[in-house]
């Protein structure tokens, strides 16, 4: 399964450098937009788990700064390999997958109204490689498996 | 010459904060004349390793994990009065993290196996912003740079750091080593000459004419 998620990341096209120019120039406020999202959801532990909520705040920063990493240097088989880190580690902390369904939705959100359109068009592709394989991620990082 | 009970005990106090018995521990492998290589990969950083996946499993926390790695640092001292003299002659390298990079025990555990092999070390710790270390490396002229990175986050200032480096000091070797590349993508490294990516601390030790453990 880790194989087939790898080649299917491989057909993913690495932003331009102007769109990833854009990005790291706005990344402070997209971190912060996002982060207040999750909380004004209002149900942020019931998928993050109890005591978690720096933990989130830490990941949306280091999930942000990743991405620009990615970006600039883009390999699939690093990009499958550290969201499986992430989904194991995060999951051990008391994680759910709900909370990738929820954030990746609020970071498509946030980045569509405050990136130009030709940008989130670029972005978004990796943004929903992940989101539409959570079920995968998730499989690959139960316990049982790892 | 680091039996597996001896590791599991070290390990066990070394979770506990029992700073005592960790020394203890080394200090009687010192008196056992243990390679300092070997101390460092079979003990410190094999337990690092060890303490860094029980954080990801959750089972410590992360104000554990950092009692075991200040508490390694401080063991490391006791290796110091065992280096070999440094000649005149040695040639000398730098190692820095670089700029946002703030896990620096990797570092120091190269700088110091470079020490071990006769460099004259100088290691300046986490967290360096580009300019100070440029100027640095200027102040110094070491034969060698080692630049040291463990989050894939912090890439670009790895990369932005080669290239200034580069730009500056043409002449100069320079490595690489943490975890950055842990699920790979050392690749983008290729493009720059004169530079070369270590894996662990076992390869720096290879790669100084050491055996290796």
């Amino acid at each position: 399964m880790k194989d087939l998620l790898i080649e299917s990341a491989r057909t993913l096209t690495p932003p331009s450098g102007e769109t990833i120019q854009i990005f790291e120039n706005r990344v402070g406020q997209l971190i912060s937009l996002a982060s207040r999202h999750l909380e004004e959801r209002g149900d942020m532990d019931s998928f993050i788990g109890p005591g978690n909520a720096e933990m989130a705040w830490d990941n949306n920063g280091n999930f942000a700064r990743f991405m620009i990493s990615m970006f600039k240097a883009y390999q699939a088989d690093v990009f499958v390999e550290t969201i499986l880190w992430v989904f194991q580690t995060y999951r051990s902390h008391g994680f759910k997958p709900r909370y990738w369904e929820v954030n990746l939705g609020i970071w498509l959100t946030v980045m569509a109204a405050e990136l130009p359109e030709t940008a989130y068009q670029e972005l978004r592709p990796f943004y929903t490689f992940i989101s539409d394989h959570v079920s995968q991620f998730t499989r690959l990082t139960d316990k049982d498996t790892v | 010459m680091i039996s597996k009970d001896m590791y599991h005990v070290y390990l066990t106090h070394l979770l506990k904060g029992d700073r005592r018995a960790c020394i203890d521990i080394v200090q009687r492998l010192l008196n056992n004349g243990i390679a300092l290589e070997t101390l460092y990969v079979d003990l410190f950083q094999k337990s690092l390793y060890r303490v860094g996946k029980l954080w990801e499993l959750n089972e410590i926390s992360v104000a554990r994990e950092h009692l075991a790695t200040t508490l390694t640092e401080s063991l490391m001292d006791m290796a110091y009065p065992h280096l070999p003299q440094i000649a005149v002659s040695a040639q000398k390298v730098v190692v820095a993290c670089t700029a946002n990079e703030l896990h620096q025990v990797g570092g120091r555990m190269a700088a110091d196996m470079f020490q071990f092999h006769g460099w004259d070390a100088h290691y300046i710790g986490a967290d360096n912003p580009l300019g100070h270390l440029l100027t640095f490396v200027d102040e110094e002229q070491p034969d060698l740079v080692g630049l040291s990175c463990s989050m894939y986050f912090n890439l670009p200032q790895l990369i932005q750091a080669i290239e200034s480096l580069r730009e500056n000091f043409n002449h100069m070797d320079l490595c690489v080593g943490g975890q950055v590349f842990n699920w790979g993508g050392e690749e983008v490294l290729s493009r720059f000459k004169n530079i070369e990516y270590i894996e662990d601390l076992n390869a720096l030790s290879v790669q100084l004419g050491g055996d290796g453990r």
